[in-house]
């Protein structure tokens, strides 16, 4: 068996807002293993960079870790201090948010950033010289010439800035990049470059890539395994391959459905109904209100557990329990 | 009712915002603390006879006592007398250098951000010299030309400059608004320039417009009261900054005449400090966007 | 010609000015682009290109809120120029749009109700405020939503699949015979693209509407549209009836553009690579074809000359390929 680099355990993440809090992630567990890409897929964007930040310890107020474990390499990263933290952020893990291609400074120019990434976490170690080098080194790796260290970020286009972030991001070596949807606001063609970067880094560094989005299709191209979250739990994953052909869930099964295939003329169906409202989540399977196989008694009373179907394929559906 | 839902609207969001700024703690202190005081200023205007603010009406330099709560001055004038009535005129200069400022400031701010071009250019460029130009030596310079006589000379001259910064403000937001989609969607279903301005934007600048007048209500009487106090204040009526300046050119302080100098001192510094609670208590609101704006 | 055109963009540019004094810098956001709208019957339209190509100005320039620089916009054998306000009235009618930010598009201090009664107050569409109320129902109705639901609610109540359908029924009201839709469904969830994607198709086949459909993505595109057009950097590539451009793909954009699609299929992975340029060169360097960096078909012809539009049968393209 591989042995796994990340293992989140029954992690809850609640916003606290008025009246009631916000259960954004609840009692979600899974596997990160060495060397693989796994895809996280959901609707909203904005719960599966819950989870990201909250494995990182990001989460900014209201939100805030409930319960759970996250084993990094046998640690538990929930239970650090932030000087430990701050050994793993970065060196260990590390993280290319939503947007990050906005988040640069815009008064500094590119080659100051990344040195500033390495002054930040590695501190002083490094000569003018060993860093400048370093420099040079990441931006060839994302396939930036060197005369873009000497630019600004508005004089780059986003395409350019994500690569910078990514470039960023890989500067300290990590064992584990989590990316937040890399690529929304790109154009296609950028999106296929910055993916197609994410795959060689994975295999050419064994770098493991947590990748999160929602564009299904982005799943389908890089990932080994996948994830599928609704209404802030894991409700089916597996091995790519197999989860799109033979998708478990119903969540999964309309979720595959409702993308339009170029060169496909096939009338795609949408999901019925409302996502829910995590404040007061349905009761039971939080998927029922919306799905093709409810079985009234059983689906609105009994939240369905994850089940491990196949030595690889866990669902979380009473259709298969 | 569909058609009387477009009043609806913003009057509902008056009353949405009203009830927010009733539930703000520094509003409501502030606000009823200066009306409580313009308001007793007004009943004690309206009882206290006129009599005992005129010179020679009682023995002249009276310290408190039951007849003269606060006492006399120089000139033999009641005091309490002569505060009441400074503190309503004080309020009148406020008052209108901050009506007049915030029109003319929304008014100039919203031409020169919603129309852009050659007026926004030479608007800006006028604002931008007020802002820039030290406002208290100019008005000093023109109040010492031009005699200023009345209260409401005062409240214009300092309205002279109280516009620039509403301006600078609502251009501000004119230029936000005008390119968000709704203003677009309002065209294409039929409304004219002249309703979307009315109707669609000028309810958000509403909130930008109080806060400008509450600033530039504080700001105008500390400003008359600074040139009241350096001679320059307004002949025929009384203000606190008169008041202040006849107790100083009396050397009051150095007589230990503290009933004369010390009250409006008192009040200006109640006025200000209320009035600045009342725009924190207007930020609060504003500021931290709720989701019904 | 014109009598069946819809509508047709005859070498229009439009060119943006940023800067002060010395630091003026040009942005030819739309160059010389032409492409006509067929009139003959309602059909789905598809201006397609990334950010920054253009389309979004294109889009802004039909509508009326921008004026061309160069060039006509001809709408129903009557140029935009020559309008009147009057003429703008009945424009306004025939013309309607949808946005791509369902929140953006609603004044936040009012509810719901007054996108969709104001047009037909405006318009006089309806004589008393009864049959208004009926109009306005039936229109939700016929977008899938609950009027009980939907009126009387402000925006932030109502949830972006909610707000985009209530902008098209509201173009519904005023039964127009275009509707321009910029990126409707981008912003909308995989779930409910799919139902607003299908609403436009009934549209266009129940009450004949025609759409000029902007975006970037390519596969909803496939979905719906007639015909594609390709923007790259203001400049209009490709044209052609949709299943002919996908199929064949003549400009080497387009190409590089559907092939860089990504599929929901893991039996079908990219095989090939890309090269993203490690540098961008601005507006001002580049005197020929646009895409000449990242073309891997350049010639030396496309350095400094720009390729004239081509009509190859049904299809339009500019590209010395040709």
């Amino acid at each position: 068996m591989e042995k796994s680099i990340l293992e989140v355990r029954s992690l809850s993440v609640w916003y606290d807002v008025p009246p009631r809090p916000l259960r954004a992630v609840d009692k979600v567990s899974f596997l990160v293993r060495r060397g693989e890409i796994l895809g996280l897929a959901g609707v909203a964007p904005c719960r599966e960079s819950t989870l990201a930040q909250a494995i990182l310890r990001l989460l900014k107020p209201p939100g805030r870790v409930i319960d759970g474990e996250v084993l990094f390499e046998g640690v538990d990263l929930l239970r650090l201090n932030e000087q430990e933290l701050r050994r793993i952020r970065w060196k260990q893990i590390s993280y290319v948010p939503q947007s990050s291609m906005n988040a640069l400074n815009p008064v500094m120019r590119i080659r100051d950033q990344i040195i500033d990434v390495f002054k930040t976490h590695e501190g002083s170690a490094l000569s003018k010289e060993e860093l400048s080098k370093r420099v040079e080194e990441l931006l060839t790796r994302v396939g930036l010439a060197e005369e873009v260290s000497k630019m600004f970020p508005h004089e780059l286009s986003g395409g350019m800035r994500q690569r910078v972030v990514i470039a960023m991001a890989l500067a300290l070596r990590p064992q584990l990049l989590i990316a937040d949807e890399p690529t929304t606001a790109l154009d296609v063609v950028v999106q296929r470059g910055i993916l197609q970067l994410l795959k060689d880094i994975n295999v050419k560094d064994n770098t493991t890539v947590m990748l999160i989005t929602h564009d299904m299709a982005v799943h389908a191209e890089v990932t080994d395994r996948v994830m599928i979250m609704y209404a802030g739990k894991i409700v089916e994953s597996g091995p790519t391959l197999k989860l799109f052909s033979e998708p478990l869930h119903p969540y999964t099964k309309l979720l595959i459905s409702s993308i339009p295939r170029i060169r496909e003329k096939r009338k795609i169906i949408g999901i019925t109904g409302l996502p829910p409202d995590l404040r007061m989540p349905p009761p039971g399977c939080r998927f029922h209100p919306r799905c093709p196989h409810f079985i009234k008694g059983k689906c609105d009373m009994d939240e369905p557990v994850m089940r491990r179907l196949e030595p690889d394929r866990w669902v979380a559906c009473h259709l298969y329990s | 009712m569909p058609r009387l839902g477009y009043l609806l609207g913003p009057l509902l969001m008056l009353r949405a915002s009203i009830r927010r700024l009733l539930s703000n703690s520094f509003f409501v202190i502030g606000f009823a603390s200066y009306v409580g005081l313009v308001a007793a200023c007004a009943v004690g205007y309206l009882i206290i006879p006129k009599d005992l603010a005129r010179v020679g009406a009682a023995p002249p330099l009276l310290p408190p006592q039951a007849d003269h709560f606060l006492g006399t001055d120089v000139l033999g004038r009641d005091i309490l007398a002569l505060l009441v009535e400074a503190t309503l005129n004080s309020s009148k200069i406020g008052l209108i250098a901050a009506t007049f400022g915030t029109i003319v400031g929304t008014l100039i701010g919203f031409v020169s951000g919603y129309y852009g071009g050659l007026p926004d250019n030479v608007l800006r460029l006028i604002t931008d010299v007020f802002l820039a130009v030290p406002s208290m030596l100019f008005l000093i310079l023109i109040s010492a030309l031009v005699r200023v006589v009345t209260v409401e000379m005062m409240a214009l001259l300092i309205a002279i400059f109280s516009w620039p910064w509403p301006a600078r403000q609502v251009r501000a937001q004119a230029l936000s608004l005008k390119e968000r989609e709704f203003v677009y969607l309002a065209w294409l279903s039929g409304e004219s320039k002249f309703e979307i301005i009315l109707k669609e934007l000028m309810p958000h600048m509403v909130p930008w417009m109080a806060a400008n007048f509450v600033n530039a209500y504080l700001v105008a009487i500390l400003t008359e009261a600074g040139l009241a106090i350096l001679g320059l204040g307004p002949q025929t009526d009384i203000t606190l900054g008169i008041l202040l300046w006849w107790a100083l050119s009396h050397a009051a302080i150095f007589r230990g005449l503290w009933w004369w100098w010390l009250p409006p001192v008192i009040l200006l510094i109640y006025s200000f400090f209320t009035l600045y609670l009342i725009q924190i208590g207007i930020s609060e609101v504003v500021n931290p966007r709720s989701k019904v704006i | 010609m014109s009598v069946h055109s819809l509508l047709e963009l005859r070498n229009v540019t439009k060119i943006f000015s940023t800067g002060v004094l010395f630091f003026r810098q040009r942005i030819v956001a739309v160059d010389d682009v032409s492409f006509r709208i067929p009139g003959e019957r309602p059909v789905v339209f598809t201006l397609a290109g990334e950010s920054g190509s253009g389309k979004t100005t294109i889009a802004r320039l039909i509508l009326g809120f921008l004026k061309p620089d160069k060039g006509d916009i001809v709408y129903r054998g009557r140029n935009l120029t020559a309008f009147s306000s009057k003429d703008w009235n009945w424009y306004r009618r025939e013309v309607q749009a949808v946005f791509q930010d369902p929140y953006a598009a609603y004044n936040p201090i009012y509810t719901v109700d007054r996108v969709l009664f104001t047009p037909l107050k405006k318009y006089r569409l309806t004589f008393s405020d009864s049959e208004a109320s009926e109009m306005v129902a039936k229109a939700l109705e016929s977008v899938g939503l609950r009027p009980e639901e939907i009126l009387g609610r402000y925006p932030y109540e109502l949830s972006g699949g909610q707000r985009q359908r209530v902008l098209l029924a509201r173009s519904l009201l005023l039964k127009p015979r275009l509707i321009i839709a910029d990126e409707p469904v981008s912003m909308l969830d995989a779930s409910l693209r799919a139902e607003v994607l299908n609403l436009m198709l009934d549209l266009k086949n129940k009450v004949g509407v025609s759409f000029l459909y902007i975006t970037h993505d390519l596969s909803t595109a496939s979905y719906i549209s007639d015909f594609l057009a390709i923007m790259y950097r203001g400049v209009l590539v490709e044209t052609g009836p949709i299943d002919e451009v996908i199929e064949e793909p003549l400009h080497p954009y387009t190409k590089l553009l559907l092939d860089s699609i990504p599929v929901p299929d893991p039996n079908k992975r990219w095989t090939s690579r890309v090269v993203l340029p490690p540098r961008e060169y601005t507006e001002e360097k580049r005197m020929g074809c646009k895409f000449y960096d990242r073309c891997l078909l350049r010639m030396n012809i496309c350095k400094d000359n720009v390729p004239p539009p081509k009509i190859i049968n049904s299809r339009v393209v500019r590209c010395f390929l040709y």
